[in-house]
């Protein structure tokens, strides 16, 4: 730019017509990415005690009773029962704790939980299962 | 009288020592080892008493044929002195003083020596009863007094070889203890080497799930990389607003060329 006395000179630069097809073409493409909301996980998270840790648990506990001290008569009591996922994979899976948090989040703050429900699309089975059947009962 | 007799030191375990498993033998084990060590540390020997001749009765000791064996003697000794009674009476006769003084002196005198030897038989017979009733009982005073010591012997030497004995229980349980311990923290190790597999397996799983899930996200990256690196003209355009400068140049130019 020059001038002053002598007058101005400006420049403009501007992107091509196809950048900005592309830029705003993905921009859409976010949104729409953004409506699916968080992808749940109902797979396994934590592989199970097997047959040769628990007989050692056993083992154990066995001894200490043959020695007079107080021990389980089954180790594995109360111990939540782990899920068969096939291939051999016995696991605990932390979907249902989920469940539960979401379940209590939306139970005892509801505002907050459907804050949230709202930012994406019904996921069909859900991640606030009556909150998001309600959305879609309103439309 | 003291016996000191041999008595078991203690009771013997009654119960099975194996059990079903190495732990439970090992338990067992242990008690039986610890309670005959309690027995063990509580021996106590028995008190020798050595008996004395003062305080055992001696009457058994005794001679049971000696009163017969003085009266057979006294009787003999009574005969012999019948006779010499007679000759003192006949040596009377003769001399013709039956029946004086000096008979009955003679007769008097025999009868002192009788009695005289009589209670000597007697008094020999019965301390040689004594002696030899004595000998027997401290005969069996020192019989008794070594029973007594050597019952304490044997049972000093039961309650040691029970102490050896409970100490190799001792042995043998914390033997089967390690045993127990050891195979039981092999399996734990196996299993948690198979547990540490399946982890890996969820782990490599998950992280392909993960992958898959944030796909989409993911994806919007791609054409900001392309558009990022993609060397595009860009069109530009100049203008140019003139200044006073310019004006008066154009007022100048103009009156010039009228």
């Amino acid at each position: 730019m020059s001038g002053g006395k002598g007058g101005q000179t400006t420049s403009t630069a501007s992107i091509p017509q196809w950048v900005q097809d592309e830029s705003k073409a993905n921009v859409a493409r976010a949104n729409e990415i953004a409506q699916l909301g968080p992808i749940r996980n109902y797979g396994p998270s934590v592989a199970a005690f097997n047959d040769n840790q628990i007989s050692s648990f056993q083992n154990n506990a066995d001894l200490a009773s043959a020695f007079g001290m107080n021990a389980p008569a089954d180790v594995m009591a109360n111990m939540p029962t782990a899920q068969d996922y096939g291939g051999g994979v016995m696991a605990y899976g932390a979907a249902p704790l989920v469940d539960q948090q979401l379940a209590s989040l939306q139970l005892n703050d509801p505002n907050q939980a459907s804050a949230i429900a709202k930012q994406f699309m019904d996921p069909g089975g859900g991640l606030f299962p009556a909150i998001q059947s309600q959305q879609k009962r309103l439309g | 009288m003291a016996n000191g007799g041999y008595q078991q030191p203690m009771a013997m375990p009654t119960q099975p020592l194996a059990g079903g498993n190495v732990g439970q033998t090992s338990a067992n084990t242990y008690n039986t080892a610890v309670n005959a060590t309690g027995m063990g540390m509580g021996f106590t020997p028995n008190q020798v008493t050595p008996n004395t001749v003062a305080g055992t009765n001696m009457q058994p000791y005794q001679n049971p044929f000696q009163q017969q064996v003085i009266d057979a003697s006294l009787a003999d000794m009574n005969r012999a002195n019948q006779m010499a009674l007679n000759n003192v009476g006949a040596q009377a006769q003769g001399a013709g003083a039956y029946g004086g003084s000096r008979q009955g002196v003679a007769e008097a005198e025999t009868n002192r020596n009788f009695a005289n030897q009589a209670a000597q038989m007697t008094a020999g017979l019965n301390q040689a009863g004594y002696q030899n009733a004595q000998q027997q009982a401290q005969f069996d005073i020192g019989n008794n007094f070594a029973a007594q010591n050597q019952n304490n012997a044997n049972n000093f030497a039961a309650n040691q070889s029970m102490m050896g004995g409970a100490n190799q229980l001792a042995n043998l349980s914390q033997q089967g203890f390690d045993y127990s311990n050891k195979i039981n923290e092999n399996m734990l190790n196996t299993g948690n080497a198979q547990q540490n597999l399946i982890q890996q397996i969820i782990n490599s799983a998950n992280g392909q799930y993960g992958d898959i899930a944030q796909y989409p996200q993911n994806m919007l990256n791609l054409p900001v990389a392309a558009l990022g690196g993609a060397q595009f003209p860009t069109t530009t355009t100049n203008g140019r607003n003139p200044g006073l400068f310019d004006y008066l140049t154009l007022g100048a130019t103009a009156a010039g060329g009228r």
